[in-house]
């Protein structure tokens, strides 16, 4: 998956480099060479005009001698092919390449035939028609190039009389010009282009590869393995990505996402126990009534009726008072599992913790525990259960008495409006606004390893005084009101309760 | 136990009521445990009541074809008819059985449905031989004073006054706060009143579950349902000394407490104007 991703990218982009850097290097080469061929054309005019006017005077002279060795210094000159002249005929009258002369050219051929298009001598040629030619033309390796010797005043005038005053071409001078430096320049530049070419696609694909495998293949491989952890069940798999990009982005989302579904995950556990945990109380409950009833009204009659046995009555008042001690136990843990659902409506934070503050103010005098309370007015009212929350700022507040225990101390009790991103690190809509209670106490706190378990149906660390319900409910209340209890505790330096409660709709939206 | 007749408003009527009192109610007790049905016909009968028991409702209808009981004690789990099921049918076709419901703890919902449907007391399991006693003992007078006067239970309602059962009445005030008393008609079937034992202020009380217990002059204590669910803000300790009224009203028509109720409109559905029979 990895190499396809790379290779993908590095396939287009090589392509496309690849492309522009052909039709650049065509254009270029295109226009080098050319711009070769015109300075080709132009030196070999001058040439031409070189020995036009150089032979000009042997020619009017007819000495031939002088005009061939003329024509053959010229002709002896680097990238110089060969010099022909050809009478009006055809006939190669003269060349520097000796096997030429004699020979008649045909004028049907390729090359000619754009001027002798009608099987006749030419008179004069048409003005900027082409004079050169490219031989062989698939392949040039010359440069043909011919101009007309046209009959002038002088030539017919002169003493010879060699030529007629009617004719209008007399001759062809033909110059043949060597491409093998041309082709030889654009190989090379050709060579140069292609090594361009191979350097830049190889340079383009590694930093390419270079750069995917920075920026994308190691943060996906590293968001693969924490899938991998996540899918494998471990929630708790957080991916360290640092960057500031997309994949950063993603990242950051990921860890986001698994946070919220551990803790989904971790309430879903915890509702589902304390249901199980209900059906099973009720169930036993139910079967361990009537055991308990028949035990009960035994025993209370014997105790009511053995007047003159005190030493039994003793004992069966330890039965009594015994028996009716597992009814408060199953009480307690039917009251528990029933757990009724809450009759919410629009209810005043601050009034709820006063009443709760109320009936406790007693006990915290006794304990020495002075309560502060931080009511600030004007909070949006709460969809709560008044009777219910008052029961878990009851719990709340006799666990911080527990906690803080003989030698006093204090109790802070803080309501605010909830700001909107208090919903980070629980599973609480964040469409929603809550109210938050705060309850911290100074008491002995409680140790980094029960944490966890505090919530949990008879967790309890107080022996024989506690049930281990009172947080279990605390907490299947506040669920049932759609809102949210976290604890953070410190041992030796305190606990505090963050309770998170919806804000009444109605209101909300008004 | 006291056999003696109550202090009752009929007081013009002794002779009737000890008549009827002379001869113990017929008490059926309807339980698919046999071992509740046991300890209660064993202790039952031996405090002189004519005790049956079976396990199912269907056998307890057969019995009340043949011989319809006064008492009957019927438990919410039966096998076949529920135990609401047989209350209505008991309700409907033998109106002079009193029917005590025996009901597990925490089932306050079931018990107030009883109460509604015409059941004259619940008393939750597990209890003692004492709670059991005091229900039936309290039904045995509510038979005797209906025997004696057909006027029994048409107290004159108070048009602002709700019943839970004919053990407690509530009333709203204008400040959303409630009161909270024992009716007349219980106070009847306790009999002479030591005392009245009520929860102290800040204390939550609960729609069916304890409000107070009045103590008989024999020690039985009688334990008294709330009408309503709240927390208490006052406590009328006037009420508490009452012991013999002179004009046979042992409460006097007072109140209780005093509570902040927590769902007042709601647990008011649950009570009822007219006295349940």
């Amino acid at each position: 998956m990895q190499f396809k991703i790379s290779y993908k990218i590095i396939a287009t982009v090589g392509g496309v480099t690849m492309a522009i850097i052909g039709i650049f290097a065509y254009l270029n080469l295109k226009a080098q060479k050319d711009q070769i061929i015109a300075e080709l054309k132009r030196s070999a005019n001058q040439i031409i005009e070189t020995v036009k006017s150089s032979t000009k005077y042997d020619m009017l002279k007819n000495q031939t001698d002088v005009l061939y060795h003329t024509i053959n210094t010229i002709g002896s000159q680097k990238g110089i092919e060969k010099v022909r002249i050809f009478n009006k005929e055809g006939k190669i009258i003269f060349s520097t390449d000796a096997a030429d002369i004699g020979k008649m050219l045909d004028k049907k051929e390729e090359a000619c035939y754009a001027c002798h298009a009608a099987d006749q001598p030419l008179q004069r040629l048409p003005p900027n028609s082409e004079t050169t030619r490219f031989l062989p033309p698939s392949a040039p390796v010359t440069l043909g190039i011919i101009d007309p010797i046209y009959n002038e005043p002088s030539c017919w005038q002169s003493d010879c009389h060699w030529h007629s005053p009617n004719q209008e071409v007399l001759g062809v001078l033909d110059l043949t010009m060597s491409l093998a430096e041309v082709n030889s320049v654009m190989r090379t530049s050709q060579m140069r282009v292609l090594i361009f070419a191979i350097i830049a696609i190889a340079t383009v694909s590694l930093m390419i590869y270079l750069l995917i495998n920075s920026i994308v293949l190691k943060p996906v491989s590293q968001m693969v393995a924490a899938t991998q952890h996540v899918a494998a069940g471990d929630l708790s798999y957080t991916v360290s990505l640092k960057k500031r990009d997309e994949l950063g982005e993603l990242a950051k989302s990921f860890n986001a996402m698994t946070r919220q579904l551990s803790e989904a995950q971790r309430q879903l556990y915890h509702s589902d126990k304390l249901a199980s945990v209900g059906r099973l109380a009720a169930g036993v409950a139910h079967e361990i009534n009537n055991p308990l009833t028949a035990v009960l009204t035994y025993s209370s009659y014997l105790h009511k009726r053995l007047t003159d046995r005190p030493e039994m009555k003793e004992d069966l008042e330890v039965i009594v008072r015994e028996t009716k001690r597992c009814r408060e136990i199953v009480k307690g843990l039917l009251d528990f599992a029933r757990q009724s659902t809450p009759e919410k409506r629009p209810s005043d934070v601050n009034e709820i913790v006063r009443r709760a503050a109320r009936i406790l103010q007693n006990q915290f005098a006794l304990h020495h525990i002075e309560l502060e309370q931080n009511l600030p007015p004007n909070l949006p009212p709460v969809s709560a259960d008044t009777s219910q929350m008052q029961q878990v700022l009851v719990n709340l507040f006799m666990n911080a008495d527990d906690a803080i225990g003989e030698k006093g101390g204090r109790i802070t009790v803080t309501t605010a409006a909830a700001s909107a991103d208090i919903t980070k690190g629980n599973s609480l809509s964040s469409a929603h606004q809550y109210v938050q209670i705060k309850v911290s106490d100074t008491g002995c706190g409680i140790p980094p390893g029960n944490v966890s378990k505090i919530f949990e149906p008879f967790f309890t660390t107080k022996g024989q005084k506690g049930n281990g319900l009172g947080l279990a409910m605390v907490w299947g209340i506040i669920e049932k009101h759609d809102g949210g209890i976290t604890v953070e505790s410190e041992l030796g330096k305190g606990t505090t309760f963050n309770i998170l409660l919806p804000v009444d709709d109605n209101k909300a939206k008004a | 136990m006291n056999r003696k007749p109550c202090a009752a408003r009929s007081g013009g009527l002794p002779v009737t009521i000890e008549q009827i009192m002379a001869e113990q109610p017929k008490i059926l007790v309807v339980d698919d445990e046999a071992v509740i049905t046991g300890a209660a016909e064993k202790i039952l009968r031996a405090e002189g009541f004519r005790v049956r028991g079976t396990a199912d409702a269907e056998m307890a209808l057969t019995m009340f074809r043949v011989d319809p009981p006064d008492i009957a004690l019927v438990d919410l789990m039966l096998p076949g008819l529920s135990g609401l099921e047989l209350l209505n049918i008991v309700r409907r076709e033998y109106p002079q059985t009193v029917v005590i419901m025996m009901t597990g703890y925490s089932m306050l919902d079931n018990a107030i449905v009883f109460l509604k449907c015409g059941a004259f007391d619940f008393i939750p399991k597990p209890f003692t031989f004492e709670e059991m006693l005091s229900a039936v003992q309290r039904a045995g007078r509510f038979i005797a004073l209906r025997a004696a006067d057909r006027r029994v239970g048409s107290e004159a309602a108070s048009p602002h006054r709700y019943q839970l059962g004919i053990s407690s009445w509530a009333k709203a005030d204008q400040d959303g706060t409630a009161l909270l008393g024992i009716t007349n008609l219980f106070g009847q079937l306790v009999g002479r009143i030591s005392r009245v034992e009520l929860p102290s202020v800040n204390d939550e009380v609960r729609q069916g579950g304890p409000l107070a217990q009045v103590v008989a002059q024999d020690e039985m204590r009688h334990t008294a349902w709330s009408a309503l669910s709240g927390r208490i803000i006052a406590v009328n300790h006037f009420a508490q000394e009452i012991r013999e009224p002179p004009n046979g009203d042992p409460l006097g028509d007072s109140w209780l407490v005093r509570i902040i109720p927590d769902n007042l409109e709601s647990e008011m559905m649950n009570l009822s104007i007219e006295r349940s029979r």
